[in-house]
């Protein structure tokens, strides 16, 4: 969990300057900043503005995912849409229901935008803004609410599709209603956002966006709104990482398509097992675990295999960075994707699996590490599979 | 045609039985010519020829005999099946399906001879003699609780039913295997808990999909799928709905193959044959005691147990077939048992890729499967947008209706009460039974979503497969999947549709059955 936490810290800081908290703090608006290239795409900041509304605290909220917000009447629709917007690194904007810390629900306008690396063309973050939809309230039986708030709310609202002109009366009566305390709400009904939660949550963005970018110009790793490049070869998309986020094997996808067939992704589970941190190993050869000893035969099998466009074991001595050395059983199979274009299907990563050999005893739940193996490989080759992978960078070339 | 005749075109069934009476008295024949002659008879005559004398009812349940059998007819009927159809419809891989479906149908058949059958002892399946021996019993490090569904598990079985099945597969499967047996914890069985709280936030694979992945990928390793699905191509069809689209062709080669190399099906079953294909069969998944899911090896089948079994012709990465037994007599119908466990292994995978498919469309189908498979990709149906027109009050549950898609749907909508809307799917489902409207079930998202696809009464075997109606077409030749447009498939669906009417009807009966659960 350590580890994690390190990782989160570093997507911020590394891109952003470990000043953009305070700026960022500054904001009055309720968002989340979300990083996909950590596994199980966990919050890396949360507003001032969105730990009040949601009633949690910071250290209940950075490292989570999305999906603890969400409860039994989050329509599961509308949390498809989000995760196929991520997955295709575009933004979205819907009306979802979420919960507090509580449990109890209420209506917000959810909008959500990838942030781009300016030089490389690949999603650093997600932004997050969620304004709070005020709505028609309903004066229940035994509800008691300020006469002039309510009044103002029925007369201002009228009903929450309703559009309205005057923003700072509109204001107004959404600081009543929301100080309006214990409500009834028919959280049944859709509740859409009008016009005033759409701008407020454009502008909020468009601040937010002018600090990160602002503050990437410190580490000179710019960010932008827009892709700007398209990423280079090799580039994992925001979809196929999420994806392989969820598996905790040690494992490396390599690209054979590109010169020297570099990792192009490493997961936590590998770069635990090898010491290595995540930029040491993108973009080498897979023989940077090799080392003095390790037998060039079974290399050599290893070269075959992939010419030949074929699954192999080997067991092989491999090194950590710190180079002292493991018995690798190491499994290689080829992954396909499934782009329509090429007349032949073009076998898109090599997925290399490693167990280290001494911690081969069951886990308690009875799975075999061949079986955790397996189903690594598995897993990928169901990732890699999807049309997503190829659908955002396909979008974008054309936007 | 010749070879029908043989088979099954020898004498009427009433000769037969007449002559048998005396056949098995005074004729001394060798024990394998009896075999021979009995194994070419109809299942019904069977199931009553076990009543004419002990050796003829001992030597009709011994496992080789019954799996002779089956492959004798189903050999037949897929012959005479593949005749008639020839080379049908551009989309093929429903094919398997009705292979299974006849395979079950033989099975039920057997177990409805029921009547006949002297009474088993009870608990045949745990004793001694039928899996090598008491000591073969819980693996190495089983657990007491493993014995408690050994016993019949939590209802046990009726006792005048299920007893044919159960010898089936007892013999079969036992034979020298150590079965991994999924367990689900009663953690996760228990309502309003796992479901709605930790399922959906923990992001990392749970233990059943790493048993179901890393189960099928051993197998595609060991070569017992007849293609590698992943190198077919995928690709979505221009247009609003965005269809997607297989070029699976691992099916044609596989068809070329067999054609020359005068292959007949029987050779190369696409449905699970526990004698000659054990492999087939990737595990189990059982309920237990213990708190927390495991997977444990036992060397016999708990009762009320689901079997996972390969396609060898996969649609999709990790295609599988789902077969409950339960005890339950209305083979016919969805039970809602059934339901609710197939939605927990959805739940239990908690892999926003996987789904299960229910098809009702199987010409007398006598067993209750399902199949599942991953899609990496959503499919369209689930894009759509909807219209709420239930809405629970206490349990949670969401009705709607599918706006603007080609084929009538209703989508079920809950994040607490599985068990609830399982059973009410399960009712609903027998209601449409009733009045012969065709249906499939598919179940998505971890099991939060169910969609019903409401197809029209056509000829059983003229029917889309659950995954055609979530808007996932297959095709086998190339020039197909390259010409295929959007507005050829909403036809297609258009024409399977049931109608305005006959819609309104199927919503007003969801909205009654779920309010009479909806407490």
């Amino acid at each position: 969990m350590d580890s994690k936490l390190g990782l989160i810290q570093q997507s911020v800081n590394t891109r952003y300057s470990q000043w953009v908290r305070d700026a960022l703090d500054e904001l009055p608006d309720n968002f989340t900043i979300t990083d996909p290239s950590i596994s199980g795409h966990p919050i890396v900041f949360a507003s001032r503005g969105f730990l009040k509304m949601s009633g949690y605290s910071q250290e209940e909220v950075i490292g989570q995912n999305g999906k603890i917000f969400q409860g039994p009447k989050t329509n599961r629709r509308t949390v498809m849409e989000i995760r196929e917007a991520i997955r295709e690194e575009r933004g979205i904007q819907v009306n979802l229901l979420n919960y507090r810390k509580d449990g109890t629900p209420f209506w917000m306008l959810f909008h959500l935008s990838p942030i781009f690396g300016k030089e490389d063309g690949r999603v650093t973050h997600f932004v997050a803004v969620q304004v709070p939809i005020s709505r028609k309230q309903r004066r229940n039986g035994g509800v008691s609410l300020s006469e002039d708030g309510s009044g103002l709310n029925e007369i201002v609202f009228g009903s929450c599709r309703k559009e309205v002109c005057s923003d700072s009366l509109l204001e107004l009566g959404r600081v009543l209603s929301l100080d309006s305390g214990s409500k009834v709400l028919d959280i049944e009904e859709t509740c859409e956002a009008g016009d005033f939660e759409k701008r407020r949550a454009a502008s909020a963005y468009n601040t937010i966006l002018s600090v990160l970018t602002h503050y990437s110009e410190l580490t000179g790793r710019l960010v932008c709104g827009k892709r700007c490049s398209v990423p280079a070869a090799g580039y994992i998309s925001s979809s196929l990482n999420i994806s392989l986020g969820r598996i905790k094997q040690s494992f490396v996808l390599i690209d054979p398509h590109l010169p020297d067939m570099p990792i192009v992704y490493a997961s936590d589970a590998f770069l635990k097992l090898t010491g290595y941190d995540r930029h040491d190993v993108l973009g080498c050869n897979f023989g940077v675990l090799d080392g003095v000893d390790t037998d060039p035969s079974t290399l050599h099998e290893i070269k075959e295999s992939i010419q030949t466009e074929q699954a192999c074991t080997v067991r092989i001595l491999s090194y950590r960075k710190d180079k002292s050395s493991f018995w690798n059983c190491l499994h290689l199979s080829p992954v396909r994707n499934a782009s329509g274009k090429i007349t032949s299907v073009q076998i898109a990563y090599y997925v290399g699996v490693q167990i280290e050999e001494e911690c081969k005893n069951q886990d308690r739940h009875g799975l075999s590490p061949e079986m955790r193996q397996l189903s690594a490989v598995g897993a990928v080759k169901v990732a890699v599979r999807s049309l997503s992978m190829g659908a955002s960078l396909a979008g974008s070339s054309k936007s | 045609m010749a070879f029908k005749a043989n088979n099954f075109g020898l004498f009427t069934t009433r000769q037969k039985r007449k002559s048998k009476a005396t056949m098995s008295d005074n004729f001394n024949l060798p024990q394998d010519l009896f075999a021979e002659i009995l194994v070419r008879l109809p299942i019904e005559d069977l199931v009553k020829s076990t009543a004419v004398c002990k050796s003829w009812n001992s030597l009709i349940k011994t496992p080789t005999f019954i799996s002779t059998h089956l492959e004798k007819t189903i050999s037949f009927a897929v012959k005479t099946l593949e005749e008639r159809r020839g080379s049908a419809g551009p989309v093929r891989a429903g094919f398997a399906n009705s292979k299974t479906a006849l395979r079950r149908e033989i099975c039920a058949k057997i177990r409805r001879g029921k009547e006949c059958m002297p009474a088993f002892p009870k608990f045949l399946i745990a004793s001694p003699s039928f899996h090598g021996g008491r000591g073969a019993l819980p693996s190495a490090g089983g657990h007491p609780a493993d014995l408690t569904f050994l016993a019949g598990g939590d209802s046990g079985f009726p006792a005048k039913n299920g007893k044919f099945e159960q010898l089936v597969h007892s013999h079969s499967i036992v034979q020298g295997m150590n079965l991994p047996i999924y367990c689900f914890g009663s953690q996760s069985l228990e309502e309003d808990t796992s479901f709605e709280g930790h399922s959906c936030i923990t992001e990392e694979e749970s233990l059943l999909d790493v048993v179901l992945l890393s189960q099928w990928e051993d197998r595609m390793r060991k070569g017992c799928f007849r293609y590698d699905v992943t190198t077919s191509e995928i690709k979505v069809i221009p247009g609003r709905m965005k269809f997607i689209s297989q070029l699976n062709e691992g099916e044609t080669m596989d068809h070329l193959s067999k054609l020359e190399g005068n292959m007949l099906p029987e050779q190369n079953p696409s449905v699970f044959d526990c004698v000659k294909h054990p492999e087939e069969l990737l595990f189990c998944i059982a309920s237990c005691k213990k708190a927390i899911s495991e997977l444990v090896t036992l060397a016999s089948l708990p009762a009320n147990a689901i079997l996972v079994i390969i396609n060898v012709n996969p649609v999709e990465y990790g295609h599988v077939f789902l077969v409950p037994r339960t005890s339950n007599t209305h083979h016919q119908f969805l039970d809602a048992r059934s339901v609710e466990i197939v939605t927990r292994v959805a739940a239990e995978i908690n892999n926003c890729s996987f789904r299960v498919f229910y098809n009702c469309s199987k010409p007398h189908s006598s067993d209750v499967y399902f199949q599942a498979c991953y899609f990496p990709d959503p499919l369209p149906v689930e894009f759509r947008p909807v219209d709420i027109f239930f809405s629970g009050g206490r349990r949670a549950i969401r009705i709607c209706s599918i706006i603007d898609y080609p084929i009538k749907t209703i989508s079920f909508h809950t994040t607490c009460d599985l068990k609830i809307m399982a059973m009410a799917i399960s009712e609903i489902c027998s209601h449409l039974d009733e009045k012969n409207i065709q249906y499939n079930l598919m179940i998505s998202d971890s099991g939060k979503t169910i969609f019903l696809f409401l197809q029209r009464s056509h000829a059983a075997s003229h029917a889309l497969s659950t995954w055609e109606c979530g808007g996932y077409f297959l095709f086998r030749y190339r020039y197909e999947f390259d010409q295929v447009t959007e507005d050829v498939l909403l036809k297609r669906l258009r024409s399977f549709s049931l109608d305005e009417d006959d819609f309104e009807a199927v919503k007003q009966l969801c909205c009654s059955v779920a309010s009479k659960f909806d407490i």
